[in-house]
């Protein structure tokens, strides 16, 4: 509670500007939707401060779920689900959103790192067929479903996913790398670049990437301005 | 198509006005299955006999503070439609949108600055007559011409041109049906190419 109140005067002090019924409103929105996330994700095994949502998700949590401070979940239109089977980890780090209608399943292990964004109805899943082996039936036994090897999934810390992206068993995105709109990712992803398609390939390195290899090389101030014109957009024009 | 015809219900209609009283301008007989959410911080504009499922999975307008969003007669928009109109979004007369599709002119992020919001927004222009499969993402800047299709799953981020069928991700336009080799009837519905 202590440490709530602390983070809840930490982020109002971020907006000392604001008018005093816009810190008010921010402080009620807070309060509510953290006292929410606690509630919505008590199955986890550890959940930092500053978590909020709006929505309902669903969490099944048969292994480890490990989330970092500031999670943000938006289930407005449709859940997000978090799913961990048995003995698997699944862990999310400081910053993370989360947008509707996203499925992230673990059977196995799930890293996402910090400052991850997460658009809606993605998948990110370390087996084929996502979500937790359901032993509790007379009939079905856990090997007998369980036939898809889990490979873990690792996606570094500030990446972005766009929209419906799936990503696929085993693959590892770099950190601060972005991945267009409805791609598929099915290989390693290096980090700071922009990726897309099915299957996702590299398009272009970032901005952010480009800039600091031009200063690494030291690059000339209009050829950096060149890279800045071509690295403005995340559309995927680069694959026509 | 019985269905359609038969009258709404007094009652009906003004739910459906309050479901829809956010929106500047909403034209007549228009017929909402499920209970929509609409957020209006700009302008937007419903054109006559309109058309939105929100059920079993709701649908979503939204509209920024200098975000226009027009849509023109007999559109018809499926379940799951996701719709934010951050500068102008609009669809002309007689478009048919498939389930769980979104629409929107902004990218509502900036590279490397988790922070920093609403990018810059582009224009979305829908023709008149477009048809637009299921799941369909169509991201800012796409300009889609009168008559065109778009094939389910697909990802639009430039110009269709009129009459063509497009799909891929991103999208790309396809061959038409009756152009490819050995195909005498252009039948639809096969899948080809």
């Amino acid at each position: 509670m202590k440490r709530q109140m602390a983070h809840l005067l930490e982020k109002l002090a971020r907006h000392r500007e604001a008018p005093l019924r816009a810190l008010l409103s921010k402080a009620l929105h807070y309060t509510t939707e953290s006292a929410r996330a606690r509630f919505a994700l008590r199955a986890c095994d550890a959940v930092g401060v500053g978590a909020r949502l709006s929505g309902q998700p669903i969490v099944k949590n048969r292994g480890e779920i490990r989330i970092g401070k500031d999670l943000s979940l938006i289930c407005w239109w449709s859940p997000v689900e978090l799913s961990a089977g048995p003995g698997a980890t699944l862990t999310l780090g400081d910053s993370v959103i989360l947008n509707y209608g996203t499925l992230i399943s673990a059977s196995k292990r799930v890293t996402i790192g910090s400052r991850v964004m997460i658009g809606n109805q993605c998948i990110v899943a370390d087996t084929e067929m996502p979500g937790i082996v359901d032993t509790s039936g007379p009939v079905r036994k856990v090997e007998e479903l369980a036939w898809d090897e889990p490979r873990p999934i690792e996606i570094g810390d500030g990446a972005w996913l766009a929209v419906r992206v799936t990503v696929l068993p085993g693959v590892k995105i770099g950190a601060d790398s972005v991945i267009t709109a409805g791609s598929i990712v099915a290989e390693d992803i290096p980090p700071g670049v922009i990726a897309g398609g099915i299957p996702a390939r590299v398009l272009r390195p970032t901005k952010m990437a480009a800039e600091k290899l031009s200063a690494i090389r030291g690059g000339t101030d209009s050829q950096r301005r060149t890279q800045d014109a071509a690295t403005e957009s995340i559309r995927p024009e680069g694959q026509r | 198509m019985s269905k359609d015809a038969r009258p709404l219900s007094p009652l009906a209609r003004v739910r459906m006005r309050m479901w829809l009283r956010a929106c500047d301008e909403v034209g007549r007989n228009v017929v909402l299955e499920g209970r929509p959410t609409i957020g209006n911080q700009g302008r937007m504009c419903l054109g006559d006999r309109f058309r939105l499922t929100s059920l079993p999975v709701g649908s979503h307008m939204v509209s920024g503070p200098e975000g226009t969003l027009e849509i023109g007669d007999d559109v018809s928009i499926a379940y799951g439609a996701a719709i934010a109109a951050y500068k102008q979004i609009r669809i002309g007369n007689g478009t048919r949108v498939g389930p769980f599709v979104i629409i929107m002119d902004t990218d509502f992020h900036v590279i490397g600055d988790q922070a920093q919001r609403h990018d810059k927004a582009t224009p979305i222009a829908i023709g008149s007559g477009v048809r637009i499969g299921s799941r369909v993402t169509i991201l800012r800047g796409s300009v889609i011409h009168d008559d065109a299709s778009i094939a389910a799953g697909s990802v639009v981020t430039g110009v269709v041109p009129r009459g063509a069928r497009a799909g891929g991700v991103p999208a790309v336009v396809l061959p038409k049906l009756s152009t490819l080799p050995g195909d005498g009837d252009a039948s639809p519905g096969v899948p080809r190419g």
